[in-house]
């Protein structure tokens, strides 16, 4: 009984943590919804009919749709190379013992500060002509996701039983066989960690995407930047054009909680 | 052939699946690393693609110049004062989701809090911006009842650093909150049974018992938040841009103005390379907890 009243004060005030944390977000959030003149009325109005005109306007007229474009083809692809390439790498590493005692140094990779490099990758892409193209972002990604994907995948892979492969071998598989029909899907709940944890930073990142593109192949948070000057907020297309990059991240966290909390704790066991 | 020379098919077939990773991570990161470097003990005149030797030059220019030291003074605030509210609000948190939550209903309250953290940075900077504004902003409008007058958050040398703090821990605090979960669902709870029986309170109990057994995690905790605090970019750039004046301008603020706006890249260079060390110092100190087993990377 005590124990019982004690859990339900635990899920109340759990709560109204969550809900007050996560203020500042709603509250924007709930204004992309509102009529233009309802937006900066303070105190805020709370009982409004709601309008998708801010998205409209943020679709069409801004040129956020290419943006978002973008964003969606150079996530894609950075994201399927990372994986790609890591788990080969990975793989290497954990079944063949490659380079085993160099692995744990691939970490110092993950640490680099990106505004460190960005000067010199900007001196370089403009040598290669890869100054405002999405290759030049797919590769950057690719590169720098790369250390997380291969060290979270040698810890998944490891997890995986020798057995099974070696079984395949015995029965004729070659080794892309084995990867692709073995170690990937057993290994599939660490894939799915990674691949999202991966598609999130490369969605979301703003430093490289600032520096290296100029217009046709900017993303959609340096997109972002366009709604606010130093005197005039355009309010209601910064609430829909934050809401729409932010959507697609809080539907991997409803449907995808589990992978997702696996990815971000993978920092420690 | 691969026998003569002494290597066993398996490592061939090994190193054939590390290459194509080792080769983008050669091309893409060890090279530019390589070459920030390099450019640091030379000069760089762009119109005439001519580049000079001039040995610690830019170093000691840069040093000399008191902006340096201003961006690191200002650094070291704000990472301890960000870390420090990171930490308290993470493991006042975890202390909270342990002691009052089942298994189930602390899994929705993770994956509720980690919303801060997966939100594009640049989205939660500008909707903070939003929300600091002095005139329509709400937070004024909350604060007034308390008898607050208006604040200008971001546009005042005095708050501004405040204002990039506080939109910093609330993404940073629940990421710390996880680490410091993960540690305090491992202690072992018989620890606690026998404190009990001796009668020792709740406080005492997490002074001299909960604290001590968690330090090597919060160690670990503060490495690796360390790092994303240090090289905060997107939300002080859409907040204040390391204004007004200087009031903000940490290191990567000044290191993105001194290359892309004052485009003087040796100084730049230069700070790249002490930004790098320092981060790498750190990162040192994490390996070597992880090779004596503090710590268990996935």
């Amino acid at each position: 009984m005590n124990a019982r009243r004690h859990h339900r004060a635990g899920l109340v005030i759990a709560g109204a943590v969550a809900i007050g944390y996560l203020l500042p977000f709603l509250y924007v959030a709930q204004s992309s919804f509102k009529p233009s003149a309802l937006i900066v009325t303070l105190p805020p109005v709370m009982v409004f009919r709601p309008t998708l005109a801010h998205y409209a306007d943020v679709l069409r007229n801004l040129s956020f749709d290419k943006y978002l474009l973008n964003s969606v083809i150079v996530t894609a692809v950075a994201t399927t190379a990372a994986v790609l390439f890591g788990s080969a790498a990975a793989y290497g590493v954990s079944r063949f013992g490659v380079g085993r005692n160099l692995a744990i140094w691939i970490l110092l990779g993950r640490m680099v500060p990106p505004i460190t490099i960005v000067l010199p990758f900007f001196l370089l892409y403009r040598a290669f002509n890869l100054i405002d193209t999405r290759l030049g972002l797919i590769l950057a990604y690719t590169a720098f996701n790369l250390p997380m994907v291969i060290w979270l995948l040698i810890g998944f892979f490891e997890g995986t039983p020798r057995e099974y492969d070696e079984a395949a071998k015995i029965d004729g598989a070659n080794l892309l066989q084995i990867i692709a029909y073995i170690v990937w899907p057993i290994a599939r709940p660490g894939l799915a960690a990674t691949a999202i944890l991966t598609a999130i930073y490369s969605w979301n990142e703003f430093l490289f995407a600032l520096i290296l593109t100029t217009e046709r192949a900017r993303t959609a948070p340096v997109g972002m930047t366009q709604f606010i000057s130093e005197y005039t907020i355009a309010w209601g297309s910064l609430a829909a054009g934050g809401l729409t990059i932010s959507l697609p991240i809080l539907v991997f966290m409803v449907f995808m909680r589990q992978h997702l909390v696996r990815g971000l704790a993978g920092q420690l066991k | 052939m691969l026998g003569r020379l002494g290597i066993s098919r398996d490592t061939a077939v090994g190193w054939a699946l590390v290459l194509p990773a080792a080769a983008v991570l050669v091309a893409f990161l060890a090279y530019p690393l390589f070459y920030v470097v390099y450019n640091s003990f030379f000069t760089l005149d762009l119109a005439a693609r001519a580049n000079t030797f001039v040995g610690w030059r830019n170093y000691t220019a840069l040093v000399a110049d008191p902006e340096f030291a201003h961006s690191v003074s200002i650094t070291a605030a704000f990472v301890t004062a960000d870390l420090a509210i990171q930490f308290v609000l993470g493991l006042a948190l975890a202390l909270f989701a342990k002691a009052y939550l089942d298994d189930r209903a602390r899994g929705g309250f993770v994956a509720v809090m980690l919303i801060p953290a997966i939100l594009a940075p640049v989205v939660v900077g500008l909707f903070f911006k939003v929300i600091y504004n002095t005139d329509y902003g709400v937070l004024n409008w909350g604060l007034q009842y308390l008898g607050v007058p208006p604040i200008p958050w971001t546009s005042d040398a005095h708050w501004a650093l405040w204002s990039i703090i506080l939109a910093s821990s609330w993404t940073g605090g629940p990421m710390m909150f996880i680490i410091l979960l993960g540690g305090l669902l491992t202690l072992p709870d018989s620890v606690y049974e026998a404190a009990q029986i001796d009668g020792a309170g709740a406080v005492r109990q997490f002074f001299h018992m909960t604290l001590p057994m968690l330090s090597p995690i919060i160690f670990i905790a503060l490495i690796l938040r360390f790092a994303d605090v240090f090289n905060l970019f997107d939300k002080i750039f859409v907040l204040t841009s390391g204004g007004p004046g200087q009031a903000t301008e940490t290191i990567p603020m000044h290191l993105y103005r001194l290359a892309f706006l004052d485009l003087d890249l040796s100084r730049a260079d230069a700070l790249a390379v002490v930004m790098l060390v320092v981060q790498m110092a750190v990162g040192f100190v994490m390996v070597g907890a992880i090779r004596r087993g503090q710590m268990a990377p996935t």
